[in-house]
């Protein structure tokens, strides 16, 4: 017998060692997940936001609408007057256009190549549901007069419900304007001068076509964090961000040019005093391949400082302020519970303002983990091995679950800790 | 695509028919029996959503959508640190699969980085041939051929197989 003989031989017998379930349960449970899924389909970039279909008092704004524009004059309602600006995470977001009615109002906006807000006001309501999208989950917020907004990302043509239980209710959309904040900008990208209130340390934007990019920061910090982007690569094309303590990122260049690389996200890592800060990225055809060579490729890289955050107990550490949903956000609370095998659920803290909580796990290895909030699993992504889970929580949230939905049970050496933050902008 | 009715009967009798041999692939990638359920589920959820949409193999679109499902579960960003430093590359066996001393290959199997397993089962176990290994990993034929160059040379050194004589010593690349 040969060593690939062996190979599939051991395939072959762990394969067949697999219990087969009942396929009648098993289609009974994918039906069952079809139909959350439909539920929660139409996610926005700040998280899963539902939307009810309504016709009454809609307004189009489609591609080609010479109605609407930077320029529109932003009007009053319920005699609050629509800002005709609104500044998200330093980038300023021009009035676009609006919808009002009674008890219920709808805008109906156009694909865009550019991030918008969405806004809203109430006659008297302090709840208002706000939905994008097709569903039945819309998210509640305070009933503010327009000093709250939701980040929607570039995309498709999407349709924007908004629903009080009493007086009226009215929507407003902004697009991204032309200024820019302070920071490193070239070619339609900023990486912003702070993020999370850490300070940019270094950036370099690639000129189209350049497929390796150097940063070197002229300031030190103990941890730092990458915020990256590749596009425009052929489908081969692999990209690898290499640091200055010996260790690497690697992944897809499959990414579009983003405005405000650093609201994406990205990865953190410490840094020891006695290694480099110098941070390269570069794109090979394929994971061991030659450079990438195409007019077409877009890559930028921007290193910031990224505090420890908090240690809130079992190791868990938590960021005094992030930014979610177009805002910034601070620490207020922190729970850390007793894990059982199946996971831990919390209160959410007793305050008026609206909150998102970060929900941090730590060696969960094996185990299929997601949240739910007040019960409610639909608009739970999933996750193994552990990480962060943002979540959005409706104004009158009474409790956060961290819940296992397959794998292993939680190990006793697992941990989970919860972070309210309200907002900070 | 079908009515709604012929398309929920088409989709039901796939899942019954080939469920079953999905789950193994299933298996093979995440070596955990609760967690291969869910990686089928779920992709079979997704597939739902483009059933009759699709042409040709609905297997084989499914078996993709396992494979870039089960990647993505570990995929992730992370608020922590980076994510080579943190995510599990080496699958931990679930204790439900018999252990014995022909499973030194299984267990080094389980220490190769995802995406190299995935080649592996995807060439080995679904006797895939390069190019629809590459298809369905959305990646070059070469890149399949030097994953699996990569995951060969590990099980070469693995201490499990550290032994000369052990039978993968004798692991070669095929095409």
């Amino acid at each position: 017998m040969n060593g690939l003989d062996d190979l599939r031989t051991t395939l072959e017998t762990h394969a067949a060692d697999v219990a087969q379930g009942d396929t009648t349960v098993r289609r009974t449970a994918i039906h069952h997940r079809i139909g959350v899924v439909r539920r929660r389909r139409r996610v926005v970039a700040s998280g899963a936001v539902a939307a009810v279909v309504a016709v009454v008092g809609a307004v189009s704004l489609l591609p080609g609408d010479d109605a609407a524009g930077p320029d529109a004059a932003a009007p009053s309602v319920f005699g609050v007057d629509v800002p005709r600006e609104i500044d998200s995470l330093g980038f300023p977001y021009d009035y676009q256009d609006h919808s009002a009615g009674e008890g219920r109002t709808t805008l109906e906006l156009g694909d865009s190549d550019r991030p918008r807000l969405i806004s809203w006001g109430t006659s008297t309501a302090d709840r208002v549901e706000v939905a994008v999208g097709e569903g039945d989950a819309p998210q509640v917020f305070d009933g503010s007069d327009f000093t709250d907004w939701t980040y929607l990302a570039p995309g498709d043509a999407v349709e924007v419900t908004a629903r009080v239980a009493d007086g009226s209710v009215a929507l407003a959309v902004y697009t991204l304007g032309e200024g820019r904040p302070d920071g490193v900008t070239a070619d339609g990208v900023t990486f912003r001068a702070t993020r999370a209130g850490s300070p940019l340390l270094g950036a370099t934007i690639g000129e189209p076509g350049q497929n390796d990019i150097v940063v070197e920061p002229t300031e030190r910090a103990d941890r730092v964090f990458y915020a990256y982007y590749c596009a425009g690569g052929p489908a081969d094309a692999w990209v690898t961000v290499e640091t200055g303590s010996g260790g690497f990122a690697q992944g897809a260049c499959d990414g579009s040019v983003p405005v405000d690389p650093a609201a994406l996200g990205g990865i953190g890592s410490r840094v020891l005093p006695e290694e480099s800060m110098t941070t390269r990225l570069y794109v090979t055809d394929g994971e061991d391949g030659p450079r990438v060579e195409s007019d077409t490729l877009r890559i930028g890289l921007g290193v910031y400082a990224d505090p420890a955050g908090r240690d809130v107990g079992d190791g868990v550490r938590l960021a005094g302020t992030v930014e979610h949903g177009g805002h910034t956000w601070r620490l207020v609370d922190t729970v850390v519970p007793a894990l059982d095998p199946d996971g831990a659920v919390v209160q959410v803290p007793d305050r008026e303002e609206r909150m998102i909580a970060l929900v941090t796990s730590l060696r969960t290895r094996q185990t299929l983990v997601s949240y739910a909030v007040d019960g409610d699993q639909s608009s739970g992504t999933q996750s193994v091995g552990g990480g962060t889970f943002t979540v959005d929580l409706p104004v009158d949230a009474q409790e956060v679950a961290f819940e296992r939905r397959g794998g292993a049970p939680l190990s006793d050496r697992a941990a989970v800790g919860f972070g309210f933050y309200v907002r900070a902008d | 695509m079908p009515a709604g009715g012929e398309r929920r009967v088409d989709f039901d009798e796939f899942v019954v028919a080939r469920s079953g041999a999905l789950l193994r692939t299933a298996y093979l990638l995440t070596r955990d029996h609760q967690l291969a359920e869910d990686l089928l589920q779920a992709s079979l959820t997704k597939a739902w959503f483009a059933w009759g949409r699709t042409h040709g193999n609905p297997e084989a679109y499914v078996r993709k959508i396992i494979v870039n499902t089960y990647n993505s579960w570990w995929r992730r960003k992370w608020n922590g640190e980076l994510a080579t430093e943190e995510l599990p590359e080496a699958g931990v066996p679930d204790g439900t699969a018999a252990v014995d001393a022909g499973n030194d290959l299984w267990e080094a199997m389980g220490r190769l980085p995802r995406r190299q397993r995935a080649v592996v089962v995807l060439r080995y176990f679904e006797d895939l041939t390069e190019a629809q290994t590459a298809e369905l990993l959305g990646c070059s034929v070469g890149t399949v051929k030097s994953q699996t160059s990569k995951a060969f040379a590990k099980l070469r050194i693995d201490p499990a197989l550290a032994d000369p004589d052990h039978p993968t010593a004798d692991l070669e690349e095929t095409s």
